[in-house]
């Protein structure tokens, strides 16, 4: 998959037609797991260069949508989606998008749905594919959601060329309220998605499985009832695992630029520099989110590391 | 031939003047250091701009003049890299040779492979990990003679250590003659290894690296550059120095910016020694083994448990790691276990290189 290009044009015919003036259970009218984001035997989704992006970035979007974190998902696909494109576009950090959204349940809690995954798109179709996400509402009960879910789908089910050809790893974002899971059960994997691993996986062994192909990012979304009574144990929690790549999300409508800026910075841009570029309100949040992190270095394969 | 020889044959004046001015190192062009004089002097004849006629004759003279005085502020260093022979000389010594088989730059200097031994070549500012490499082998220890009789052969034995007039370092490890680099067996492949050599070779490592958790030691380097494999034996040595090796849970002095990207990013943060970057860097050989680094794109024959396993992140134990390899994945994959010859030797892969 990816082919075609973001265009406004489409974004506004799309969003007359799907997602103006409307409540957000008319725009995500699934009752059920859509087939088409079913995990459940995929062997891979793929993220292709062609004619139209011969550079591509995968880029995965993994989004809670347990009860209280619906606004972010709706956020999304009535504005963010085009303003995650179109700042890509512009700004550059990283070139031919290929974006992939996921929908992130809770597979302890009995959801019927804790993950649901779209094909990696360039253009419109995305958008199509997000209004496809079951909002089931599940959730509770736990401490956390199945964050490591997208982190096992992205290490063993996805293939990116950008790795592939040319050694780039994609990046990978996931965005909720709670804490992350510590530990991924063998069966969980198994009902979700067809496959059992021979053992449960920790959250740091997903970690370095799913490092080696994204650079791998969470959001957290500070709005979020959750995050409102345990916020510091959030943070700590996935400062612990993430370092400084656990960003805080002070105004969910924010987040396709925390996103953008996130990857910018990464890339090399001064986290400064990036925040000055956003207006208002937006300058804020990102300046925020953006806290304490910085640029990968950059080295060569032959570069000496001392630690001492 | 020598490579004058080699340049001068068949040519004319001008395809001799290319030939010439596309030289680049010193090393190209002259024999060995104790001809350099005698062959700049036979080429300063033919090509002196009062002699030759050809229009390029100044630059050709100018350009072997610099060939002739950055050759000799090469020797002045002690190490001269000959193509198939490495010179080496500790002060005014009269020079070592020794034949080389392959060669390799790597973040401290350069390496040789050569027919019985293991040659590197260490900068001066990198001082500190030489003496890491020399602490890391005095550290190897084995409970009994029994570990000692498995291991020993696999692990670094130093030859020689010289050091060169300009201050740098040439250490020199035994390497038994039928042992080849994995990258250079993959050279010579020129695509992925079939499955069922790759799995041997994981379970060789992965058996070292359970003599590295006993021994609590870190390697910090396992790579298809620092592994070597014996195809007769089924046998898997590391025997370069162990450069970024440390003690487990002490601070690593440092690592390459490859083994950096390998790390998990906790372990970088903490920038101790912690036995999952090896076990990590078993599967990353792995995957480079079975055709494709990201673990992403294996070829079809590829059993799916061995694939799966290659991706999976460890166990963090070597013992555990070692135990779904061979009852599980090896099973799995091939079904009872059974000795397949790999029917490569040294000979074939370096080129009958000495």
């Amino acid at each position: 998959m990816g082919w075609g290009r973001w265009t406004t044009s489409d974004w506004d015919a799309y969003a007359s037609r799907s997602t103006t003036g409307r409540t957000t259970a008319e725009i995500f009218a699934n009752h059920g797991l859509d087939p088409d984001l079913d995990p459940k035997g995929v062997r891979f989704r793929e993220s292709c260069d062609s004619t139209d992006n011969p550079l591509s970035t995968a880029i995965i979007v993994g989004l809670d949508v347990t009860g209280s974190m619906h606004t972010v998902l709706d956020t999304m696909a009535r504005k963010g989606l085009n303003t995650l494109a179109t700042s890509i576009y512009d700004r550059k950090p990283v070139p031919d998008p290929h974006l992939m959204f996921m929908g992130i349940g809770d597979v302890e809690a009995g959801d019927r749905a804790p993950l649901q995954v779209t094909q990696f798109e360039a253009d419109i179709r995305i958008a199509k594919q997000l209004a496809q996400i079951y909002l089931e509402g599940g959730g509770g009960g736990n401490n956390h959601e199945s964050y490591l879910l997208p982190w096992y789908f992205a290490a063993l089910h996805t293939r990116i060329d950008c790795l592939l050809k040319r050694g780039k790893k994609g990046y990978l974002f996931t965005i909720g309220d709670e804490e992350p899971q510590l530990l991924l059960k063998a069966p969980d994997i198994l009902k979700v998605l067809g496959t059992r691993p021979n053992r449960d996986l920790s959250a740091e062994a997903l970690l370095d499985m799913v490092s080696r192909q994204y650079e791998v990012f969470h959001v957290m979304v500070e709005e979020g009832s959750y995050y409102a009574s345990c916020g510091r144990r959030v943070e700590e929690a996935w400062r612990r695992l993430l370092g400084q790549r656990a960003l805080r999300l002070s105004d969910h409508t924010k987040l396709a630029e925390v996103i953008v800026s996130a990857i910018q910075v990464h890339e090399g841009a001064a986290a400064e520099q990036v925040c000055e570029s956003w207006d208002g309100s937006t300058r804020s949040v990102v300046k925020r989110a953006l806290q304490g992190l910085v640029s990968r270095p950059r080295r060569t394969l032959t570069d000496l590391i001392r630690f001492a | 031939m020598t490579p004058i020889d080699a340049v001068i044959e068949g040519s004319t004046p001008t395809s001799e003047a290319d030939r010439l001015l596309a030289i680049q190192e010193p090393e190209q062009l002259f024999t060995d250091p104790g001809t350099l004089a005698s062959e700049f002097r036979a080429l300063a004849r033919r090509w002196h701009p009062d002699t030759q006629d050809e229009p390029r004759a100044v630059a050709v003279f100018a350009h072997l003049a610099e060939l002739r005085d950055r050759g000799l502020r090469t020797w002045a260093t002690g190490l001269w890299d000959a193509g198939d022979t490495l010179w080496f000389r500790e002060g005014t010594d009269v020079p070592q040779t020794l034949p080389v088989r392959s060669r390799r730059r790597f973040e401290l200097g350069r390496e040789f492979v050569c027919s019985d031994c293991l040659a590197t070549w260490v900068d001066g500012p990198c001082e500190d990990f030489l003496r890491q490499a020399d602490q890391m082998t005095r550290t190897c220890r084995f409970s009994n003679t029994r570990m000692q009789a498995a291991f020993e052969d696999a692990l670094p034995r130093l030859r020689a250590a010289v050091s060169l007039p300009d201050g740098s370092h040439v250490l020199i490890q035994e390497l038994a003659p039928d042992l080849i680099r994995l990258r250079d067996l993959l050279a010579w492949l020129r695509g992925p290894l079939d499955g069922r050599h790759t799995a041997w070779i994981v379970s060789g490592l992965l058996n070292l690296a359970c003599y590295l958790e006993h021994a609590e030691l870190t390697h910090n380097d396992l790579s298809l550059d620092t592994c070597f494999v014996s195809p007769v034996r089924h046998f898997v040595a590391l025997p370069g120095a162990w450069w970024f090796g440390a003690v487990e849970g002490s601070p690593l002095l440092g690592v390459p910016s490859r083994t950096l990207a390998q790390m998990p990013p906790w372990l970088a943060a903490s920038g101790h020694a912690h036995r999952v970057l090896d076990l990590e860097q078993i599967r990353a050989v792995a995957r480079e083994l079975l055709g494709d680094a990201t673990g992403q794109r294996f070829p079809s024959v590829t059993p799916e448990a061995m694939a799966t396993w290659s991706r999976l992140a460890t166990s963090g134990s070597a013992r555990e790691d070692y135990r779904e390899w061979m009852q599980e994945v090896l099973p799995e994959s091939y079904g009872a276990r059974r000795f397949v010859a790999l029917e490569i030797t040294p000979e074939q892969v370096y080129g009958g290189k000495a």
